[in-house]
């Protein structure tokens, strides 16, 4: 399903005298469909670059990423045009991060629905998947109509969650999903987790807590701080 | 949908010796013209927003007066694929196709409302005007279609036979959105619409461009200084600087991934 071979990220600070900071040293691995990859390391280590670099949110400076989509078949993300990326982001691959933009003073409701919108489904149908969604991951409806820049983190949280999963994505990129969430909240977002993942969901995940990848992770990654993260550029 | 390539825009006559050198020189020392902008290459999707940022004097309004032909572009062209399915060159289009074009396949927002409306005209009328150009000849649907049309974009309907000038800034760029989506272009033109407009008007602004973009799926082209605004309306973003696109890319990847020492300086100025 994903098949990542050597790949590097470094970073050149413009700014700063030219550094080049490695953040990904030469990582390959590869998950197969339905199951979840978990990425542990230090922080600092590059789990999020990696995450990020999948997501093409940060261009791959060498190395490939093999996926097999849905609508082009087995490709290569870190090559793929900009105009294919986002239509794999609107159809199959989706990643959640522990933060939150969204255009201020749109209801959580309409912003959990967006997703669904974009893809050419109805108003009335992308909201009651939207409504069911929430009710899943235990909003409460009278906060349904609320601005989500009003909400708790966790609620947060929660949104982009819900935004994620309302499209049931094929690949789905989990950058701390759960940071926020009170054990009990998180323990329902698990189940939903392994829920999708049992239906042929992919996952790549970062947690912080070690249970909870436990009860989500079939393989593991270790990613350590890559050695010579820094070096001067002569100019 | 659009495909620009090498479009430049020179203000003032030019010399055989800024002809031969080329882009040496934003200004050329020896007769005193200047580029606008020079060398643009890009292309614009149906159903997507494209960003271009830039400091101010980096030629993002020059670039979007050459599109919407209130200027002509010293060089360069662009196709648009609703005018002859791309296969011309609209710039080298006669003057009354360029207004067909203009009329039919395209909307423009200005930063300032004074260019984009007439403030003597009742708001409705300001759409009508749109609506006849677009070649509607019937009353009736004219006024229903400006009607719901300032209705969707929340001007109170008791005030729509009133002039733009007696509106507030907000109300008045509401109106030119609403002019410019008249003839239900393909293609919308946004200049720096969110600057000058409170937060609170700011946010309905952006939320009325997102719900135009997702329902009727025409692609735009928004210049803005504004970082937070790019972040939020559009998917891929271009960087311009000096007259030049010096980086372009999705826009996450270059709030998140900057590459140019420009950009970089620009991503780590946003608050």
């Amino acid at each position: 399903m994903l098949n990542v071979e050597s790949l590097t990220k470094t970073f050149q600070l413009a700014l700063h005298r030219n550094i080049t900071v490695t953040a990904l040293g030469n990582v390959s691995f590869s998950v197969e469909q339905g199951t979840c990859l978990n990425i542990s390391g230090p922080s600092g280590g590059g789990k999020s670059s990696l995450l990020k670099c999948i997501y093409r949110s940060y261009r791959p400076t060498t190395g490939r990423i093999w996926y097999q989509s849905r609508e082009y078949g087995r490709i290569d993300l870190a090559g793929l045009s900009e105009r294919e990326i986002l239509r794999l982001r609107r159809q199959e691959v989706r990643m959640v991060s522990q933060f939150l933009h969204v255009i201020p003073r749109v209801p959580a409701i309409d912003v959990v629905a967006e997703p669904l919108l974009l893809l050419g489904e109805s108003s009335s149908e992308a909201r009651a998947q939207a409504s069911e969604w929430l009710e899943r991951l235990g909003i409460p409806s009278h906060l349904w109509d609320a601005y989500p820049q009003t909400f708790s983190g966790g609620e947060k949280q929660r949104i982009n969650l819900a935004r994620a999963l309302i499209t049931s994505p094929r690949l789905l990129l989990l950058d701390e999903p759960t940071s926020a969430l009170d054990a009990r909240s998180a323990g329902v977002v698990m189940e939903i987790l392994s829920d999708l993942k049992d239906r042929g969901t992919t996952m790549l995940s970062i947690f912080h807590d070690n249970r909870l990848a436990t009860q989500l992770k079939d393989s593991q990654l270790n990613l350590t701080r890559p050695e010579k993260r820094e070096e001067m550029k002569p100019i | 949908m659009l495909r620009v390539e090498n479009l430049g825009k020179r203000y003032g006559a030019g010399c055989s010796r800024c002809e031969r050198d080329g882009a040496a020189d934003r200004r050329c020392p020896y007769c005193g013209s200047v580029w606008g902008c020079r060398g643009i290459d890009l292309e614009v999707f149906n159903g997507e927003i494209l960003g271009i940022v830039g400091e101010s004097g980096s030629g993002k309004s020059s670039l979007l007066r050459c599109l919407y032909f209130d200027e002509m572009p010293t060089q360069g062209s662009a196709r648009l694929y609703p005018y002859q399915q791309g296969t011309r060159n609209i710039f080298e289009a006669s003057s009354q196709d360029r207004r067909a074009i203009r009329n039919r396949f395209m909307g423009m927002v200005y930063q300032n409302p004074l260019m984009g409306l007439r403030m003597a005209f009742s708001s409705s009328g300001n759409v009508a005007e749109k609506l006849i150009a677009a070649n509607w000849f019937h009353v009736g649907s004219i006024q229903k279609r400006a009607t719901n049309l300032l209705d969707v974009m929340e001007i109170p309907l008791a005030r729509i036979h009133e002039a733009p000038k007696t509106f507030s800034g907000g109300m008045q760029q509401r109106v030119q959105i609403a002019r410019a989506l008249a003839n239900h272009p393909p293609l919308l033109l946004l200049d720096e619409i969110t600057s000058g407009l409170d937060l609170s008007v700011q946010a309905r602004v952006l939320d009325l461009i997102r719900k135009i973009q997702r329902e009727w799926q025409i692609g735009m082209i928004v210049v803005s200084h504004d970082l937070g605004v790019i972040r939020l309306l559009t998917d891929r973003t271009v960087v311009m600087r000096d007259g030049h696109i010096i980086e372009q890319g999705l826009t996450d990847q270059i709030l998140q991934d900057p590459q140019h020492a420009f950009t970089q300086m620009l991503v780590h100025s946003l608050l």
